[in-house]
């Protein structure tokens, strides 16, 4: 699963002259040009953005959280992750439902969801995961969609 | 919008391969029957609306906020937060 994911990243630090520099909110991202993802129909709220580049984080590469930057509107990243990596489990029937509507392959699918920053009523702050509303990344021809499951189990906002 | 009225059982054809069929009417409620190709899909508009507002938000994510939460849970928790704003009692 995170070899997967380790796949989808779009930066590449062996070959830094083929890449496009992005000043993001986040830092500085560098993707190339020839690894990056095609969403066909966008990401819900944001159709027009259907390319992106999936990045580890500039100031923590380490991190499980990614960041996915939008190359039609530079301003436009999110953070994302494996949901695996942040002890979250989608049953394997959900993943197959997903897979089969979509009509990906369950090897080369790479989930990822969207992580949303919350106030803590002044007291800090923590995230959630979109466990709903997944991103399907197919890892092979680097194409992806946001796939809406109907299992009611799942929450816009998964506290991790 | 455009406007069509159907009675049960009738349908209408979108883009020649989705259909979408009244399959009854009861106490105020519209039951829909819909068949579409693979890789279209179908979701009740207050949840698609739902997931929009999410993204829109997840756009927003401050990096400044978000090293804060980072840091603290790197970091010990400590007892005292020296900001902690003023308060009674």
């Amino acid at each position: 699963m995170a070899e997967t994911t380790t796949t989808l990243i779009t930066t590449d630090s062996q070959s830094p002259d083929r890449e496009l520099v992005y000043p993001t909110r986040f830092g500085e991202v560098r993707l190339r040009e020839d690894r990056l993802l095609s969403f066909p129909v966008g990401i819900l709220g944001f159709p027009h953005c259907t390319v992106f580049g999936l990045s580890h984080m500039p100031d923590n590469s380490a991190s499980p959280i990614l960041l996915l930057q939008s190359v039609n509107e530079p301003g436009l990243s999110f953070l994302v992750a494996d949901p695996a990596m942040l002890g979250v489990t989608i049953a394997d029937a959900d993943r197959q439902e997903a897979l089969k509507e979509l009509g990906l392959t369950s090897a080369a699918t790479q989930l990822l969801v969207i992580l949303t920053l919350h106030d803590n009523h002044g007291e800090g702050y923590f995230l959630t995961a979109n466990t709903k509303a997944p991103l399907c990344i197919d890892s092979q021809s680097r194409v992806g969609y946001q796939y809406i499951f109907h299992n009611k189990a799942y929450s816009t906002q998964h506290k991790v | 919008m455009l406007l069509i009225t159907r009675r049960p059982g009738e349908g209408i054809v979108i883009n020649g391969s989705i259909e979408l069929q009244v399959v009854e009417i009861k106490g105020g409620r519209v039951k829909l029957g819909v068949k579409y190709p693979k890789g279209n899909t179908v979701h009740r508009q207050e949840l698609f609306v739902k997931i929009q507002e999410q993204n829109q938000q997840a756009a927003k994510v401050d990096p400044t906020q978000l090293n804060r939460m980072l840091n603290r849970m790197e970091r010990p928790k400590h007892g005292r937060n020296d900001n902690d704003p003023d308060h009674d009692g």
